[in-house]
């Protein structure tokens, strides 16, 4: 709670040095470098944004399916099977990363795009899974089973009925794999390896600097993204609840 | 098609990312710690690295120290958690919306967290100022050692900073089912705050509790990106050393980095495996009683 305000002051603060308790001089110099350098800070943040966003979309994909065996059927040495998959997020990533690294660069996957997409989702998958698992469970068979009677296809019933169903669990399992990805540095920095630009890595450098001022700017530049998403989604879901329901 | 296919080619979606990445990802870490599959060096002793980890007091040094500030960190982020939890929902409703500020340091990077750190708490950080202001420290080196502490104190600092809404996020969740007639009831029985607290309260939320600390723990144990940018004195936490050992060193060492994964890795699965054990045994225990 107080850090941001901090944050903020210090953006303000080109020289904000002990033993001052506010800022001895307020200037705009960080906004300038900020300003100056926006063609990098745009890219990188770009950068980040879409590996999240298709981190999130890759993790729907590869756990809708499952999430629907999860929460449908029950066969033996399911729970086990459930509580072992959570494993890549629960346990420490750098231990499973640079084993992966490895294998990324024999493949040719690293220092790209989908390398770094790959390993993301490989990292965050376990909340989508457990969302959508969360999501299914909630909403039952019945819908899924109408539209089979009524003669829609897989596919169909898949798209039409129970994706619309899952929309807060997307939203939600999906909220927490953009936030990881947006905010991870450290995998971004091993498989993308400097080649994917990202936000955490442009970042980085600053914060070990004596910029303290620029610092602070970016980071809060890096609070704004995530919290705008939510606006966003939050405005969205809005509309769109209020047309679904107006049709009926 | 017979179920059983369908429901296996259901569940192959994930083998990418679980068998590929993962499950191979450890495989490699493991055998690359034996010298093994490892740019085609060959390695006299397979056990090199995992000699020179446990005949080097360094390690021990370390690895203790990872453990102290990973246990720390997740109990006082757990105890902040509970806390600030169970005061919003005791909240009057006009006021629980408030509580969304404390979930902030949710969408904060670990890095900034360590970031954030760094200005508060450094020896020419803002709370250094406000203490001389106060009169409490006189000068720089009066204020204590916080960054770069022996003791890891700044880590376990970033780390309750970042986790404590995480907490606050899964205790809400529970408490939000929780009936609260049952405090008033209790109260007009004649309970005391105290009591309700850890007689009902409590109890009802440990399972959640014991999840979140496990979550948290093996999170901070292998955690890298905050002792990276609070920076560590040696010999550090056992995350850092990889680092060291994997970038910072000649090719030929990196078996010793893949050895000290292997034992972040093998450490937090029997971490995990024993407290849910724990947990159940103290369940049963419970339960029979």
């Amino acid at each position: 709670m107080l850090p941001p305000v901090v944050l903020l002051i210090y953006s303000f603060a080109p020289v904000w040095n002990y033993p001052d308790v506010i800022p001895g001089k307020l200037g705009s110099g960080s906004f300038s470098f900020v300003f100056n350098q926006r063609n990098d800070i745009i890219l990188s943040l770009a950068s980040s944004f879409t590996y999240s966003m298709a981190a999130v979309i890759f993790t729907i994909i590869i756990t809708i399916l499952p999430a629907q065996v999860f929460a449908r059927k029950k066969f033996k040495g399911r729970i086990f099977l459930e509580t072992v998959l959570i494993a890549p997020a629960l346990l420490p990533s750098i231990s499973y990363a640079m084993g992966a690294h490895y294998i990324f660069i024999k493949t040719g996957l690293s220092d790209s795009f989908i390398g770094l997409v790959l390993i993301l989702s490989a990292m965050s998958y376990p909340y989508m899974l457990r969302a959508l698992t969360a999501g299914f469970i909630a909403y039952g068979e019945e819908y899924a089973l109408c539209s089979k009677n009524l003669g829609a296809g897989f596919f169909t019933t898949l798209f039409q009925v129970e994706l619309p169903l899952l929309l807060p669990s997307i939203i939600s399992g999906g909220t927490v794999v953009f936030l990881v990805s947006f905010s991870e540095y450290f995998l971004v920095f091993l498989i993308g390896g400097g080649i994917v630009p990202s936000y955490s890595g442009y970042l980085f450098p600053f914060l070990n600097s004596s910029e303290l001022s620029i610092a602070s700017l970016l980071t809060l530049i890096f609070l704004i993204v995530p919290f705008l998403l939510f606006i966003v989604i939050e405005i969205f879901l809005t509309f769109y609840y209020r047309k679904r329901f107006m049709q009926i | 098609m017979k179920d059983s296919t369908k429901t296996l080619l259901k569940l192959s979606p994930l083998v990418v990312p679980f068998i590929f990445i993962f499950l191979s990802g450890i495989a490699l870490t493991a055998m690359q710690s034996f010298g093994i599959m490892f740019y085609g060096y060959k390695y006299e002793d397979h056990f090199f690295a995992y000699k020179s980890l446990f005949t080097e007091t360094w390690f021990y040094h370390s690895f203790a120290l990872t453990i102290f500030a990973a246990f720390f960190s997740s109990l006082l982020a757990v105890i902040l958690g509970v806390f600030i939890s169970y005061n919003i929902w005791r909240l009057p409703a006009g006021m629980k919306k408030y509580g969304i500020v404390s979930r902030i340091p949710l969408i904060l990077p670990h890095i900034a967290a360590g970031f954030i750190v760094i200005l508060f708490f450094s020896r020419s950080g803002i709370f250094s100022s406000v203490s001389t202001a106060l009169g409490a420290t006189s000068g720089m080196d009066d204020f204590p050692v916080i960054l770069y502490s022996r003791y890891a104190f700044d880590i376990i600092l970033a780390n309750v900073y970042k986790e404590t809404p995480f907490v606050i996020v899964m205790i809400y969740a529970v408490l939000l089912k929780t009936d609260s007639r049952l405090i008033t009831t209790a109260s007009m029985l004649g309970a005391s705050t105290l009591r309700i607290f850890f007689r009902i309260i409590l109890p009802a939320l440990m399972p959640i509790i014991n999840t979140v600390f496990i979550i948290i723990f093996v999170y901070n144990f292998g955690s890298f990106e905050i002792p990276y940018v609070l920076g560590s004195s040696k010999p550090g936490l056992l995350s850092i050393r990889v680092y060291d050992y994997f970038f910072m060193k000649d090719l030929s060492l990196r078996p010793v980095a893949m050895a000290i994964l292997m034992v972040i890795f093998i450490f937090s699965i029997t971490f995990v495996y024993i407290y849910s054990r724990l947990i159940s045994r103290i369940d049963i225990m419970d339960r029979k009683l």
